[in-house]
């Protein structure tokens, strides 16, 4: 090595001509190796000099740090990657949910780890598929920043290390006296892990006492069951076999137990090319999506519901015998209706008998979970003498419910509770108003509330737990058909929660993970489990119980007592629904539920005292006048709202609204209806007052008159047998011409959709299913005041007929992707360009904001950020300030990771509105490239189609002949929305279809061309 | 001004004379460079420091719209323009008459135009910046509002030819530099003399920088007739074509109650109302506060009365028209658009529009009133409201299209109201400095037209 000599390069080698001939020019180069400009320090630099250059490089890398320079921040990637984990690629799990004792089967998204979208598990029979907007705006819950982040003993931030020496005190002491005095409160429990769990807590303390509340929980199904048979059971129904359905105030389109699945067996015989279509009488106080749906609406105050339901029994069973039924029930029920035979008019009543005798074993009748137990025993006994049991309806026993809140409240105003465990819930927000239950907790020595969120409850416990989502924790679910899911989770607890078994557990004094207990019930094979997980499902619906006959247990007694009763309800009724979005307030801090329009009043962030038209002249009211209601000695201020379709007399609070300890999504929004509930559906001889001031509500649609426009294309089953092409006759237009030379869409794929307004109920599902697909930003009362809601789907709801009998109808509206799209000709830009694939792409990059592509839309589906909505959410943060221009405020750090990552999140400036999901169709062309094959029908569903219960709306490859789109699209009741503007849409519309009884058509018709 | 002369008359000395009082050329020198000369009056300062303030505020609704975005003003999601296209079509309009008088009725020889071509030139001028701020700030993101030029990048991506907002940048922009170019070169023959007569130094050089060595020469003049003429011809085009294309704004869109083929003349016709409207509005005070009546004459006032009146005859027929076509079209969007604006929650805008629009000129088929300068002013405020409300009009047919259940309603905010006012800050201050450092009468031309001008003065009878 050593006789090698590297050799230095100014010896051999040289750099250029001048280095070879090395003359005194290069020279003077090579030690002034900064040329001109460039100043190098001499020796003679004095200190002052010196000091003056530092100064001045310092203060100039002052100015450099504090606006151009980020700060180092590391990226860490994976060294090894996690099995089946390839970034950028959702997976999916399957999990279960529950809200109150209604259990649906979930699909959840997750996005690197965080659970992003929830959507319906197509194998599980409670959802089929389909998901109600509060399930799918459960995932927001996951996120929320007001969650409960760690225990809190009497209000000062705590650990669990501190809980648990303080209950290992406290169980001891219990364990002393066989759990006398301890009381533990549980809202629905459909878990049969919490329910062995809950008996294993009787029998270490045998004296311990559990209560069960839950604000969407009535026990009058069973109870009036047991009325008419001994048996406490609840029915499920089976409305896909039913072709009569006579409801009595059910709302189970709505938020009734089952809901999902009644919405998508009920609708699948709303389209009538696909076999019979149903007929739905529907008696109710209020407009709601079932009333909506009727092909005759009974506008009868609640009080009345029921004597109209003896009415009609009563005329049913003098045509049709009274089968199996007793004497004295006969009756009864013969007694109570002659009473009342002014409510509904002859003619409804025989057309309603007639048909149910004329489908007897296909017709169905049902009544709303919260009408009086007598309703549902009188239910049960008309679908026993219709034949109706085990084909349109089947009965499970009732799940044995536990002592309710009363014996608590009794319990405490005797001061014999010391410690209070409640397990979710909030029953000092929700208990029925005379328990004064708020008070009364203040008598218990020691209470623990394991909950999400604070709330009105937590407030007045000694240690507020936090609980797991169900996203975070195990555990199972057994629907009311018996079926039983496994809930598993997607992520670990964000915070320090609990699943509430694993609470119950410690309770026994044990610390099993939700896992083990969740484990310990089953018992499965490893492999059965992991099917379990895989389907979502454990087993599919438990066998139906044998049919119980009818027999008086008490049932004529009640029936008689009632209608004695009810002849002395009197005066203004108020009544309690439960809210469309936020249910019993459980949801009031989550901005989609918040911002989700009621799917008939079209209100957001409020809910009011629905009245109708006469009686707010009667009291001269007008919509949001602010009355005082005054019941029993409690009150409450509420705005009023004329809504069509009310009750005379009859005021619709819904509840759920008012929280007082909540978010900052939640606050200042709607008034309690609670602090006049007491238990019942409603209450009579309410006193109204005018107070003289206003509030102002919010709604998201103004106007609801289609002003004799084709809009919505709707006719009768009769008419549209006889004149199959009515929708598209419905509009006479000359051939039209495009301006412009028209582009032709005949190769590739073309996407288009299709939406049944006979199937839609309106339930709205759609729009938080693309909210949460799309990063759709809430953007706040105010805001929706003014029009500049972001949805990008809305359904249009339309009343028609006088105001007091209107008839609504729905129709969802996004953007059509018109091949001749105006929007595309006027954007100075071309920020909205066609795809090849014929979707009218919006590009967020290229827009300026000119907003003119939205004037000239004919729908105005498009959707203008006029501020930074993500950055205006009440629970947004201020941004950590890195360099100057950092923005100061961005969207929580928790609430960001249910941002769908495939989808830009659109600032301020930008229009933006329906891509047909896009990136959804993107990875699927990608995926059937990487396996090179052709995209087929259902390969690509878009977030809105996906969750519709209702089936409402298909999606696909229009030139696929095969693809239910296209065959939809084919169907003679196919319309496209504005035809005369010739904007050939890709989203056309199937009118819609109602099926009234014959002999009242005229009077529907009339309804109609009013 | 007696009522009999003949205006029409072959010898010009005949008509009317268009300077009156007892003028010579140096009078009339005197009299328009003194605002320029001398110290500015007080009622000056007062009025340039109110608009000064009042165009602070415009900026200062500028800035906080650049911070906060455009939901600071009401518009919302049927109605997604407002007052930012209001504005702008009403302050373009504005700018109409300028060119109008310069050009067209230079073009047409109408002598009376010289009195008044530059004070309505710069009229012209400033409302259209007025404006031009606008198009400009409307946009969600102004910032890339560079977007609409066509400027060639790798990616090959042109603006959308096919976009009326487009045309409008160009034909704006067109506008803009051509009126400026006109009004500078005619400028030009004054500067030199305010050059010649200043007396200090600043305002020699500065003067003299902006007259551009003009000497008065032979050729200058010959140079000078043929650049004006010529940018006459290229403006009067451009008086039709701006307000057509902003027209077409609404007229090319399928907006029931904008998708109309009478806007263009109906457009152009309004502006000219409007911008005459304007030039009366202002006109009257400058000539009393400057001491210019021997100047700018009642005969003027009167023609330029004559013109609003048949250009709001011109509107009101349109009006007319538009509902007698959406009745005869059987289109029934277009059928309720227009009851809807007549009778619909924006009746009360709608009927402002009518009777300051429609009716409040036909005061003017009154000699006596069209000659009463009490009356013209009131009229000619009541035309730039009524015209900014025909704008409002137009622009609110937005709140009721196709589908009732998008329907809404605008209701500005604060911020709306002030950019308007805020506009009228900048339209102001600029026209305070205009008075005090530019000559406000077209010293040359109006010297052409005196009868000292002609060369057969005197000789009358002769002919040629």
């Amino acid at each position: 090595m050593s006789q090698i000599k590297p050799e230095s390069s100014s010896g051999s080698y040289w750099r250029s001509f001048s280095d070879r001939e090395n003359g005194p020019e290069f020279r003077k180069f090579l030690f002034n190796e900064f040329q001109k400009g460039a100043s190098v320090l001499e020796d003679g630099i004095t200190r002052r000099s010196f000091l003056k250059l530092m100064g001045a490089s310092a203060a100039l890398a002052g100015v450099a740090g504090c606006s151009i320079r980020k700060p180092v921040q590391k990226l860490r990637p994976y060294a090894k990657r996690p099995e089946d984990y390839i970034p950028g690629k959702p997976v999916y799990y399957a999990t279960a949910m529950q809200v109150g004792s209604d259990v649906v089967g979930i699909l959840a998204e997750s996005q690197e780890g965080r659970p992003t979208k929830l959507e319906g598990n197509p194998a599980h029979s409670m959802s089929w598929g389909g998901l109600k907007s509060y399930h799918q705006a459960a995932v927001l819950d996951l996120y929320d920043p007001d969650r409960v982040f760690y225990p809190m003993f009497q209000g000062e931030n705590s650990d669990w290390g501190h809980y648990e020496t303080w209950l290992t005190g406290l169980l001891s002491s219990m364990a002393a006296v066989r759990g006398e005095g301890a009381c533990l409160l549980v809202d629905s429990q459909v878990s049969p892990t919490f329910s062995r769990l809950l008996l294993e807590l009787k029998k270490t303390y045998p004296a311990l006492r559990i209560f069960q509340h839950d604000g969407l929980h009535s026990n009058c199904q069973a109870e009036g069951i047991q009325l008419a048979t001994g048996h406490a059971m609840v029915p499920q129904y089976q409305f896909e076999k039913a072709d009569i359905i006579v409801s009595f105030g059910s709302d189970f389109l709505g938020v009734e137990p089952n809901n999902v699945s009644y919405t998508r067996s009920f609708s699948e015989r709303r389209d009538p090319e696909s076999g019979e279509m149903n007929r739905l009488y529907a008696f109710e106080n209020h407009l709601t999506i079932t009333g909506s749906k009727a092909d005759h609406r009974i506008r009868v105050k609640a009080s009345q519901i029921e004597p109209a339901a003896w009415v009609v029994a009563s005329a049913l069973i003098r045509q049709a015998g009274a089968g199996s039924l007793s004497a004295s029930i006969v009756g009864a029920i013969h007694g109570a209706a002659d009473h009342y035979r002014f409510l509904v008019d002859a003619k409804v009543v025989q057309a309603i008998v007639s048909d149910l005798l004329s489908h007897r074993g296909r017709s169905l009748v049902v009544a709303g979970t919260q009408c009086a137990p007598t309703v549902h025993a009188l239910v049960y006994a008309l679908n026993q003498i219709l034949g109706n049991a085990f084909q349109t309806v089947v009965y499970r026993a009732a799940e044995s419910s536990e002592e309710s809140l009363r014996h608590l409240s009794d319990l405490l105003s005797k001061g014999s509770v010391k410690q209070l465990f409640i397990v979710g819930g909030n029953p000092v927000y929700n208990a029925p108003v005379s328990l004064k239950f708020a008070e009364k907790l203040k008598k218990a020595s020691a209470i623990i509330h394991l909950t999400h969120a604070e709330n009105e409850t937590s407030q007045l416990a000694q240690w507020v737990l936090p609980c797991s989502h169900f996203l975070e924790s195990w555990g199972d679910l057994k629907a009311v058909n018996g079926s039983v899911s496994i809930v598993q989770p997607l992520i670990q607890p964000l915070y320090n929660s609990r699943s509430s078994a694993e609470f119950l557990s410690g309770l026994l004094g044990k610390a099993d993970t939700s896992y083990n207990l969740v484990r310990a019930t089953w018992k499965a094979t490893e492999s059965a489990w992991k099917k379990w997980l895989h389907n979502g499902v454990v087993s599919g619906p438990a066998s139906a119980l044998p049919v119980a006959p009818v027999s008086d247990h008490g049932f004529s007694d009640a029936l008689n007592k009632q209608a004695r009763s009810l002849g002395k309800a009197s005066g203004i009724e108020i009544v309690f629904p439960i809210s469309y979005s936020l249910l019993d307030g459980r949801f009031a801090n989550n901005g989609w539920l918040q911002e989700l329009p009621d799917p008939i009043t079209k209100l957001v962030w409020d809910n009011a005292a629905l009245i109708s038209e006469k009686t707010a002249v009667q009291l001269s009211l007008k919509t949001e006048d602010i009355i005082l209601i005054k019941h029993n000695g409690f009150e409450l201020k509420v705005p009023v709202f004329v809504a069509p379709g009310q009750a005379d007399e009859s005021i619709s609070i819904s509840l759920g609204y008012g929280r007082t300890v909540v978010g900052r999504v939640g606050k200042g929004t709607g008034s309690n209806g609670y602090t006049l509930w007491d238990g019942a559906a409603y209450i009579t001889s309410a006193q109204v007052k005018k107070t003289g001031r206003v509030y102002h509500l919010a709604t998201t649609q103004n106007h609801g008159s289609m002003e004799g426009r084709a809009i919505i294309r709707e006719a009768t089953l009769e008419t549209y047998k006889k004149h199959p092409n009515f929708a598209k006759e419905m509009i006479e237009t000359a051939p039209l011409e495009s301006l412009w030379k028209e582009r032709v869409y005949d190769k590739g794929y073309q996407w288009g959709m299709s939406i049944d307004l006979s199937r839609c109920t309106g339930c709205s599902a759609c729009i938080t299913a693309c909210q949460s697909e799309n990063n759709i930003p809430i953007v706040g009362k105010k805001q929706a005041m003014n029009g500049r809601v972001m949805h990008w789907i809305r359904l249009d709801r339309y009343f028609e007929g006088d105001v007091d009998h209107a008839r609504v109808a729905y129709q969802p509206v996004t953007c059509l992707h018109c091949e001749n799209a105006p929007c595309e000709q006027v954007c100075p830009v071309a920020a909205t360009v066609h795809s090849e694939e014929g979707l009218n792409d919006m590009v967020y990059n290229r827009c300026v904001g000119t907003r003119y592509c939205s004037n000239n839309c004919p729908v105005k589906v498009r959707r203008f950020n006029f501020f930074d909505y993500h950055q205006r959410n009440p629970q947004s943060v201020k941004k950590e300030r890195k360099h100057l221009f950092d923005y100061m405020r961005q969207p929580d750090l928790d609430i960001q990771k249910q941002f769908n990552p495939d989808v830009t999140v659109r600032m301020r400036g930008v229009m933006e509105k329906c891509t047909y999901c896009v990136q959804r169709i993107n990875e699927a062309r990608i995926n059937s490239k990487l396996e090179e094959v052709q995209l087929v029908d259902g390969d690509v569903v878009t977030a809105c189609q996906q969750s519709c219960p209702a089936g409402a709306i298909l999606f696909g490859n229009i030139l696929d002949p095969s693809s239910k789109v296209s065959k939809a699209k084919g169907r003679s009741r196919e319309y496209h929305l504005l035809e005369e503007l010739h904007l050939k849409p890709r989203t056309t519309y199937l009118a819609s279809i109602r099926n009234p009884h014959p002999s009242l058509v005229s009077v529907v018709e009339a309804a109609h061309h009013e | 001004m007696s009522s009999h002369v003949i205006n029409y008359d072959l010898d010009p000395s005949k008509r009317v004379p268009l300077v009156a009082g007892n003028n010579d050329f140096k009078s009339v020198t005197d009299i328009i460079c003194a605002p320029v000369e001398q110290p500015a009056p007080s009622w000056w300062w007062i009025a340039t420091a109110a608009s000064g303030s009042v165009l602070l505020l415009l900026l200062s609704m500028l800035g906080y719209l650049f911070w906060e975005g455009i939901g600071i003003w009401g518009l919302n999601n049927p109605v997604a323009w407002g007052f930012d296209i209001v504005n702008l079509v009403f302050w373009v309009g504005i700018g109409h008459a300028g060119t109008l008088i310069s050009a067209i009725l230079f073009l047409f020889r109408q002598k009376w135009r010289t009195s008044i071509n530059r004070f309505s030139e710069a009229m012209t001028l400033f409302a259209v910046i007025c404006a031009l701020i606008f198009p400009a700030v409307h946009t969600g993101r102004p910032w890339v509002d560079y977007f609409l030029l066509p400027i060639p990048n790798s990616m090959a991506i042109w603006p959308n030819f096919r976009s009326p907002l487009l045309w409008d940048l160009f034909a704006f922009t067109t506008y803009f530099t051509v009126s400026l170019l006109f009004w500078y070169v005619g400028l030009i023959p004054d500067l030199a003399t305010l050059r010649d007569r200043a007396k200090t130094k600043t305002r020699k050089v500065v003067y003299g920088l902006f007259a551009l060595g003009w000497r008065g020469a032979n050729r200058h003049w010959q140079n000078y007739e043929k650049a004006y003429m010529i940018l006459a011809a290229l403006a009067a085009p451009l008086v039709l074509s701006v307000h057509s294309i902003v027209s077409f704004d609404f007229a090319t869109s399928q907006l029931p109650g904008w998708h109309t083929t009478i806007f263009p003349p109906y457009f152009v016709a309004g502006a000219v109302f409007s911008g005459f409207a304007m030039v009366i509005s202002l006109m009257v005070i400058a000539r009393e506060l400057f001491g210019m009546k021997d100047l700018v004459t009642m005969y003027h006032l009167e023609c330029m009365n004559k013109v609003i009146l048949a250009t709001g005859s011109i509107v009101g027929y349109a009006y007319g028209m538009e509902f007698f076509v959406a009745w005869y079209s059987g289109n029934e969007y277009e059928a309720f658009a227009f009851i809807n604006r007549a009778f619909g929650p924006y009746a009360w805008a709608y009927w402002i529009m009518i009777s300051c629009n429609v009716i409040s000129p036909q005061f003017f088929w009154f000699k006596k009133l069209r000659t009463s300068i009490p009356v013209m002013f009131i009229i000619s405020i009541f035309v730039n409201i009524g015209m900014w409300f025909e704008r409002f009009v137009i622009v609110m047919t937005l709140h009721r299209d196709f589908l009732p259940s998008s329907w809404g309603y605008f209701r500005p905010t604060w911020v709306d109201l002030s950019t308007l006012v805020g506009s009228f800050g900048l339209f102001f201050t600029l026209f305070l400095l205009f008075l005090k450092f530019l000559p406000m009468v077209a010293m040359a031309e109006v010297k052409g037209v005196m009868p000292a001008a002609n060369p057969h003065l005197g000789h009358h009878g002769e002919g040629h």
